[in-house]
């Protein structure tokens, strides 16, 4: 990985654009819910890879602890994303909604990034967490279930 | 006149005082004093339910909920602070990021303390849905601003974990060195460094097992935020009740693992002996890191609409989870103990009686987790009962002797303080016999006016919370005073 990240940055890039644009781009609708979920999981992923990728070209031991604070804010407020009255006012249209999903990646990028700078792996631990809340959310956040 | 005037001195970190001995002296004042306070609540509970003193039923639920839910979160600041005074030097923390955590965990209380004392909300502190927002009896701005307080008690927990995670990697070299897989596969190993002692296995473990935890906590409560915020969002109750009990129970059983990684490194100063890593620890380590996230479960084994495979699942995790990492620590700390010369201190005494707090609790839990059991015990005192032996008669006696021994006790103790053991004790275990008298009499938990024999034995109960508070009052004074003197003498940790 340290040898070519120009070629990770592509690979990384397509899969964005492709997650983002793709089904607009054909017309499809939104995925069920828990795809959805995933999906975001893995839109901050991506972002988050990017950022452990850009933070590795500042290699340092142990960074300031300022960066481990940033982290931790920057998570708290990305929830804001996850509240009903923000999501969906965005839902209802489709161009937002994309813009709502590039500021995943941008998140994902921001924390893998800063965490990355904190200490090494950081970023990497930082985004496999993400990727497990994603998860978590999948097995039923914001679905009623047939237990009522 | 510019010749006299002084450099103006820039104080930040360590030279502005904050030292990481003042850090943890500052974590375990603030934690002690609020268990006392939350512990004063515990006592007028029992005493309402023994018809001693009178409490309106909302507040005697609103109550609850606060000595639950704080009770829990400072246990979690006190073994982590106490842990993290071990942790410092192998993993090369920093104090900076500790206070940054202690005080997310103190504003987290403070929010808690402030919905629960100036609004009333009282669902209990495992917040069950829908209790928090149906025929509530209090406001709803103090149902948001509990569950604010409980975000900000996570954000704290996992600050601290990021650290040690990020300090495992940067020091050994990954997880798999942390949790000592180098006794198996010796190439590993970073060259020149040595085997992870005990306290970074431990560390390791509540590390990974603690993020998953407060990863879930973050999904549950912003589910219950966008509930406030906007009462058509939908929830699947049994999808919450899960996550409630995969947050709840995980998160509480962690102080045990977190108080582990305290005794590894404190009981070898009372012994003179070290305790090392062998393969044994890095696999019932293993073991419970794998299987603590799966335990949960065994809290709904009454919900007839989970799946049943689960409830198996978690049946058998409960086992697998707890007995390895047990009988490895209580097995070892004997081992290091038998014929040792140990030094008998508030410290020690303290620590040994833990762990027959842990392992008697974990032998209570265990038969409520076995399903049998639990169609008699489900919510019944037995379940306060296993908790409170092991929380109060584990965790908490390991923070107290944790305290004892970090201000300092070359001496043996007055003679006097023998006293103030005995009556500590005496009043832990009747207050504790009464809960389990209670559970074997099907006397259900959370109930402000329970029925017979409820009354009768909360009102012995009470009793027993007297003299237990009254050594506790004495020895936590004993130990301040210590600190006091040793202040002044220049006298630091251990003995
Ligand atoms: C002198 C010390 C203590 C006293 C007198 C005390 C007393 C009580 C009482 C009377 C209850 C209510 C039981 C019921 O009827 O359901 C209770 C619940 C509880 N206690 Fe304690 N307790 C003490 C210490 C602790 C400690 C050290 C912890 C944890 C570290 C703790 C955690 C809890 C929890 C989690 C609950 C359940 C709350 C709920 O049901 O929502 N307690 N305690
Ligand atoms: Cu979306």
């Amino acid at each position: 990985m340290r040898s070519k990240p120009s070629f990770w940055y592509s690979v990384l890039a397509v899969l964005i654009l492709l997650d983002v644009f793709g089904p607009a781009l054909l017309g499809a609708g939104d995925p069920p819910l828990w795809l959805h979920h995933l999906e975001h999981a893995f839109l901050l992923a991506a972002g988050g890879g990017f950022g452990v990728l850009y933070a590795r070209r500042h290699p340092k031991p142990y960074g300031d602890p300022g960066w481990l604070f940033a982290v931790i804010g920057l998570s708290a407020a990305s929830l804001l994303l996850m509240l009903p009255d923000v999501y969906g006012n965005v839902d209802a249209f489709p161009v937002l909604h994309s813009l709502l999903h590039l500021a995943f990646v941008g998140i994902g990028y921001v924390g893998g990034y800063t965490a990355e700078r904190y200490s090494p792996r950081s970023g990497v631990a930082w985004t496999l967490i993400v990727v497990m809340m994603g998860v978590i959310t999948a097995t039923g956040f914001g679905a009623p279930g047939p237990h009522v | 006149m510019q010749a006299i005037a002084p450099e103006p001195i820039e104080l930040h970190g360590a030279e502005a005082g904050l030292t990481p001995r003042r850090m943890v002296g500052i974590g375990l004042v603030v934690g002690l004093i609020t268990i006392y306070g939350l512990a004063m609540i515990g006592g007028t509970m029992k005493a309402a339910q023994g018809n001693l003193v009178h409490l309106a039923p909302q507040t005697f639920y609103a109550l609850l909920t606060l000595h639950g839910a704080g009770m829990i979160s400072v246990v979690v600041l006190l073994t982590a602070v106490a842990h993290w005074y071990f942790l410092r030097n192998l993993l090369k923390l920093r104090v900076e990021v500790l206070l940054f955590s202690v005080v997310a965990t103190v504003w987290g209380l403070l929010a808690a303390g402030a919905a629960v004392l100036g609004g009333g909300f009282g669902p209990g502190w495992t917040f069950l849905y829908p209790l928090p927002f149906i025929g509530t009896t209090w406001p709803a701005w103090s149902t948001g601003l509990f569950f604010i307080g409980v975000l900000f008690v996570g954000i704290g927990f996992a600050i601290f974990l990021l650290d040690i995670l990020a300090g495992v990697i940067r020091e050994y070299g990954g997880i798999l060195q942390g949790l000592a897989f180098d006794t198996f596969f010796p190439k590993l190993r970073r060259p020149g460094k040595e085997v992870a002692p005990p306290t970074v296995i431990a560390a390791t473990m509540v590390a990974l097992d603690g993020l998953l935890t407060v990863a879930a906590g973050t999904v549950l409560v912003v589910a219950l935020l966008a509930r406030w915020a906007s009462p058509t969002f939908p929830i699947d109750p049994l999808w919450i009740k899960n996550l409630t009990f995969f947050f709840g129970h995980t998160i509480a059983n962690l102080t045990i693992y977190l108080s582990a990684g305290v005794i590894y490194a404190v009981l070898p100063a009372y012994t003179g002996r070290p305790w090392n890593t062998n393969k044994i620890y890095t696999l019932s380590w293993a073991t419970s890191l794998l299987f603590v996230p799966w335990a949960w479960p065994h809290h709904l084994y009454m919900d007839f609409v989970q799946a049943p495979w689960l409830q198996l699942f978690g049946e058998a995790s409960t086992y697998i989870a707890t007995i390895p990492s047990a009988v490895v620590t209580i097995f070892g700390a004997l081992l290091l103990v038998y014929r040792s010369n140990m030094r008998w201190r508030i410290g020690s005494v303290f620590f040994m009686a833990g762990l027959l707090g842990w392992l008697v609790g974990g032998i209570a839990a265990m038969l409520d987790a076995t399903i049998p059991f639990n169609d008699v015990l489900h919510n019944t005192l037995w379940v306060p009962a296993h908790f409170h032996t092991y929380l109060l008669g584990g965790v908490f006696l390991f923070v107290i002797g944790f305290a004892s021994y970090f201000v300092g006790e070359k001496a043996p103790p007055r003679a006097i303080v023998k006293v103030w053991e005995w009556l500590f004790f005496i009043g832990l275990v009747g207050f504790l016999l009464m809960f389990y008298a209670g559970g074997i009499d099907g006397v259900p938990r959370r109930e402000a006016t329970p029925p017979t024999p409820g009354p009768q034995l909360a009102a012995i109960a009470t009793g027993f919370v007297v003299i237990l508070l009254l050594g506790m009052t004495a020895l936590l004074i004993e130990i301040w005073m210590r600190a006091r003197r040793h202040a002044i003498t220049g006298e630091g940790e251990g003995l």
